[in-house]
């Protein structure tokens, strides 16, 4: 649907898809590192870009029951992580409107 | 008839004139006739009556010509007449009118200067005293406009006087002129110090060469006398060729004014200008379908006869104008094409891609004849420099984002910044090269140092920029589908064109449109094209043109009523003038 290009990241550290190095995320961006994905290791994030969204979906996590979609490289289609749309406990409500990425499906890109 | 009509009235009412009440009787009988530019000697000519009075016409209350000074028009028109060469009837409207163009001191200050006679020339100038006093015989000067340095007048005066005397290789008396007559003006001294450098000069020539003065005989008395002239009251001695400038006025009035205005003849004098709006390409001619993909961007060729366009399927298409025959097809790439540029002789392309690469090709072999190193990232952009010889590619990387190539693809100047840059501009008079970051700021570079002028930050996401054919504005387009015209040397922005329509994310091209470029002309994302009028900042027309985003308008250069539009849904369509035999498309 249109040209568009990427949108590019200032920042020391930046994390980037693994497949094909688009930018994701910003280090200062990562609000915890305590989260686990299908593939190991995974970040939680204030703000990622350069990804699609999925459709919506519930499901049943360690932590209780979330309203989350897939997110995706816009680039490659990769699935990079998810995105949290909505949580039911109430400890859990910091996590609205964050995106989860998973460590295994980033790089480095300086 | 009409004459008889106006001699009852100026026999019968001749004496009312000056009482005033006769302006209105006299007023309705002229603008009962249709203008045809005789009625003021029609009035006089009605025999002795009129001649006879003319020598009390000094004293005698004439009608104003619809509401100008009688005075003011008649001299402007003498004037005119004299530059239109009829001298014998400028001589006898003035004697007919009773004014002069000039009094007799501009007259003779004139001829005094094209001749060469200074000191009368200063004496006409600033009369015998120092004070400014009103036109008179007795030598008191002429009036001058406000503000003016006297100063600066004797010092062009006398600079002329010095540089013929040292023509005429008369040092001796020159360098008495500098001494005596210029140094004490208290000008600025640097002058005087190049003015006493030419004394040395060998020759002639070198002298001239060095001044940048032309020669006694040359055009520089004349110039010399418009310099004066200029700094003279106006309605002592007319501003040269007043008519014409007047003229030149109306016509920009009315043609700022005209909305629809799409040709580059000047309008006639005889009526009022509007362009209507039949005679503007509003209508959809043709569909040119061939792409596969989303087209991105469509450009004409300098001499208007070929159309490229390129996209998302990777191929650039080159069509026919005349025809809409596919001449070449020209196979890049599978990540979809950027940006292409005519070279300014068309015989060479080079097109820029989403998969790092950019390719120089020949147009009508289709044939490759260079394809630069792969870049890091998607190459956005690219220009041609107006000589042909080389051409700029921009690009998103962090490196190799800005450089220069010449036509056998090597790297002649890589500017070094770390801009990513998403679009380009050059001005067509090779001064400004404009780059545009990917997200908020503009980048102004002078084309010919290569240094940058100026950077501004338009603090919202831009998605093009575009340079006019005059090199003096700018136009750049934010992804919320507003434009701003922003004046190159004084980086004002003159101008805003919004649209209206929501923020948007894709890059859409914004151009400047028409004959003259009077139209710019922006695509929308829900497939409409935007034209508005550039003086005026008035939206013209929105026309339907594309199912999804409108990505490119091209403007034909050669032809003001054809424009094309590039759309996501794979077509390029065409926008002409009605016409009984085409069918618009739906």
């Amino acid at each position: 649907m249109g040209l568009s290009y990427n949108v590019y990241l200032n920042s020391h550290k930046i994390y980037g898809c693994k497949n094909c190095k688009a930018h994701l995320s910003n280090h200062e961006d990562i609000i915890s590192r305590n989260f686990r994905g299908q593939h190991g290791k995974a970040y939680l994030f204030n703000n990622v870009v350069n990804v699609t969204a999925g459709d919506a979906s519930e499901r049943n996590m360690t932590t209780g029951r979330h309203i989350v979609r897939d997110i995706a490289c816009r680039q490659c289609n990769e699935t990079v992580g998810w995105k949290y749309d909505k949580a039911f406990e109430p400890s859990e409500k910091y996590k609205e409107g964050k995106y989860i990425l998973e460590a295994e499906l980033l790089c480095n890109v300086t | 008839m009409r004459l008889e009509g106006e001699s009852s009235n100026s026999n019968g009412t001749s004496r009312p004139f000056s009482n005033g009440s006769g302006v209105s009787p006299l007023h309705k009988a002229a603008l009962s006739n249709s203008a045809n530019g005789t009625r003021r000697s029609s009035i006089a000519m009605n025999g002795s009556s009129t001649t006879n009075g003319h020598s009390h016409s000094g004293g005698k209350q004439r009608p104003s010509y619809f509401g100008h000074d009688r005075e003011e028009v008649t001299r402007i028109l003498i004037q005119a007449l004299t530059d239109l060469g009829y001298n014998g009837a400028a001589g006898s409207l003035s004697q007919e009118s009773g004014f002069d163009l000039e009094s007799p001191t501009v007259a003779a200050f004139r001829h005094a200067v094209l001749h060469g006679e200074w000191t009368e020339a200063e004496e006409l100038l600033f009369g015998g005293s120092t004070e400014e006093g009103g036109v008179s015989i007795n030598g008191s000067g002429l009036v001058l406009q406000p503000g003016v340095d006297k100063n600066v007048m004797r010092f062009w005066l006398r600079q002329q006087k010095f540089l013929e005397l040292l023509e005429q290789r008369d040092t001796g008396r020159a360098l008495m002129v500098l001494r005596s007559e210029l140094t004490p003006l208290d000008q600025d001294t640097g002058k005087l110090h190049f003015l006493s450098s030419l004394l040395m000069s060998q020759s002639i020539d070198d002298l001239k060469a060095k001044a940048d003065w032309d020669g006694a005989e040359g055009a520089s008395r004349h110039q010399l006398l418009s310099d004066l002239s200029k700094c003279i009251s106006p309605s002592v001695m007319l501003p040269e060729h007043r008519l014409a400038i007047l003229l030149q006025q109306v016509k920009r009035n009315q043609i700022s004014n005209c909305l629809y205005h799409n040709t580059s003849t000047s309008p006639s004098l005889y009526q009022d200008h509007a362009c209507q709006p039949d005679h503007f390409p509003r209508y959809p001619a043709k569909d040119l379908t061939k792409h596969t993909g989303e087209v991105w961007q469509v450009q004409f060729s300098h001499d208007g006869k070929r159309l490229a366009s390129c996209g998302l399927d990777g191929t650039v298409i080159i069509w026919d104008v005349e025809s809409w025959d596919v001449l070449q097809s020209l196979a890049h790439s599978e990540g979809g094409i950027c940006s292409l540029a005519w070279s300014p002789d068309d015989t060479m392309m080079v097109t820029v891609a989403m998969d790092k690469d950019a390719i120089l090709w020949n147009t009508l072999t289709g044939n490759i004849k260079v394809r630069l190193p792969r870049f890091g990232e998607p190459v956005s952009s690219v220009v041609w420099a107006p000589d042909g010889q080389t051409f700029i590619t921009g690009c998103l990387d962090k490196e190799k984002n800005l450089c220069q190539w010449n036509i056998r693809g090597e790297l002649t100047y890589d500017w070094g910044r770390a801009h990513r840059i998403q679009d380009l501009a050059v001005s067509a008079n090779g001064h400004f090269l404009v780059a545009m970051e990917c997200e908020t700021h503009i980048y102004v570079y002078n084309f010919v140092t290569r240094e940058l002028e100026y950077e501004l930050d338009l603090k919202t996401k831009l998605a093009s920029v575009s340079i006019s054919q005059n090199s003096k504005y700018l136009l750049a387009h934010n992804v919320a589908g507003e434009a701003r015209m922003i004046d190159l040397d004084t980086r004002e922005t003159v101008r805003m064109f919004k649209s209206g329509e929501k923020a948007g994310h894709f890059v859409i091209k914004a151009a400047y449109g028409g004959a003259n470029e009077s139209f710019v002309v922006i695509g929308s994302e829900d497939g409409h094209v935007f034209i508005w009028h550039k003086e005026t900042g008035q939206l013209i027309e929105k026309l339907e043109a594309h199912k999804g985003c409108c990505n490119a308008i091209a403007w034909s250069p050669t032809n003001p009523s054809l424009f094309a539009s590039a759309g996501d849904d794979h077509k390029i369509r065409m926008f002409a003038l009605p016409s009984p035999t085409l069918n618009p498309q739906p």
